[in-house]
């Protein structure tokens, strides 16, 4: 039987043996799906990107496209900076701050002008970079996963977007500031939680 | 028993062969290389974010980027067929997040010959990072072939949907494509460069 262990492992090796690929398509497929969860995972960040999205439309043209544009790209220089190992403090609870705070913009109604919106959403979004800079994994493709975040993000937004399109009846504008009360709710419960 | 007896059907039980730039096994040289550009990311993208940046400045940008990316793409195929080898990954996000960043804030290019420029940048380095591994003189070449014409055809698509773009709807969506492109770019360099 001794005699036999050393050629059955050797075909047991070759019988389950996979291939060698450079550039995996299920790798990349893996990547893609797990970066394109990880957004979605994470209450926080959902209710700040939906947010976003429903102050957009509730702001209208231009911050309804302008702050899904700056959002991304402040977000990637958050990233670099937790890459980096930048210490920036109190992330949680600024992402936590983020979601209460647009939340009770879209309760209000308040119509800020364009330059101050779009610093408020930058400012949230390099805290939310930074969280997700900080936690990227070493996947097996990293531009697969950070295209995958990247765009659920930008969905999200999306979707935000789309439920915001409703202001432009009166019940839908209700309706879109009762949701900003929700976020905001869910805001301070996400700020206790990181306090 | 004779462990040396075994060894032929531990070979022929070896169920695929190690293949360093076969995206999908089967299909063969030319359509494997064909796919090639759509299953590397880093290609896909600097193919994406290159077609955007062109087709949102128009049909003159098209035309300078087209000629400058063909002879850099076989420039470079060319290059690959001899073994020329540089990891190029990073080089090629460079350029797709700064193309991504003109199509984001919707910027024209100050001249026209960095189109060109850029095409052709896109296109060697595309090139180069497209040598197939292993297999006969044919099937390198198929599959450099296969590259070629795919990535082409992608840029070419990409390029012609953004430039038909005249929706203001349709114009912002190409922003916000530029948009993440850029981001998920600039986060990957960041990636490489920063984490040990």
């Amino acid at each position: 039987m001794h005699r036999l262990l050393a050629p059955l492992a050797l075909l047991q090796l070759a019988v389950f043996a996979t291939p060698v690929l450079a550039h995996s398509s299920v790798d990349i497929g893996g990547g893609f799906a797990a970066g394109l969860m990880h957004p979605v995972l994470g209450w926080d960040h959902v209710a700040a990107m939906v947010a976003v999205g429903l102050w957009g439309a509730f702001l209208g043209n231009p911050a309804l496209w302008l702050l899904p544009v700056i959002f991304p790209l402040v977000m990637a220089v958050g990233g670099v900076l937790g890459l980096a190992g930048v210490a920036l403090p109190a992330v949680e609870i600024g992402i936590a701050v983020s979601a209460l705070v647009l939340g009770i913009l879209i309760l209000l109604a308040v119509r800020l002008p364009l330059w101050l919106a779009g610093m408020i959403v930058g400012a949230f979004a390099i805290f939310h970079g930074h969280a997700h800079g900080t936690e990227l994994p070493h996947a097996a493709s990293h531009l697969a996963y950070s295209l995958g975040f990247v765009i659920s993000t930008g969905l999200l937004h999306l979707a935000g977007i789309a439920f915001g399109l409703l202001t432009a009846s009166h019940l839908g504008r209700q309706l879109v500031r009762g949701l900003g009360g929700v976020i905001a709710a869910a805001g301070t419960l996400f700020l206790i939680q990181a306090l | 028993m004779n462990p040396g007896r075994l060894w032929l059907p531990c070979l022929a039980a070896a169920p695929l062969p190690a293949m360093a730039h076969g995206p999908v096994a089967g299909i063969g040289a030319f359509y494997s290389g064909l796919l090639h550009p759509l299953m590397v990311p880093a290609h896909l993208l600097a193919l994406v974010m290159l077609g955007l940046l062109v087709g949102q400045a128009g049909m003159t940008a098209m035309r300078r980027g087209y000629a400058g990316f063909l002879p850099g793409l076989v420039l470079g195929l060319g290059l690959a067929v001899f073994d020329w080898y540089w990891p190029l990954e990073l080089p090629l996000l460079l350029l797709s997040a700064s193309a991504g960043l003109v199509v984001a804030l919707q910027w024209r290019l100050p001249a026209a010959a960095l189109y060109t420029l850029a095409g052709a940048a896109a296109g060697l380095m595309i090139g180069i990072d497209s040598g197939p591994d292993g297999g006969t003189r044919g099937q390198r070449l198929g599959a450099l072939l296969g590259t070629g014409l795919g990535a082409f055809a992608c840029l070419l698509l990409v390029g012609d949907l953004a430039e038909r773009t005249r929706r203001h709807w349709q114009r912002v969506l190409l922003r916000v494509l530029g948009s993440w492109g850029a981001a998920a770019a600039l986060l990957v360099l960041a990636l490489a460069e920063l984490r040990p």
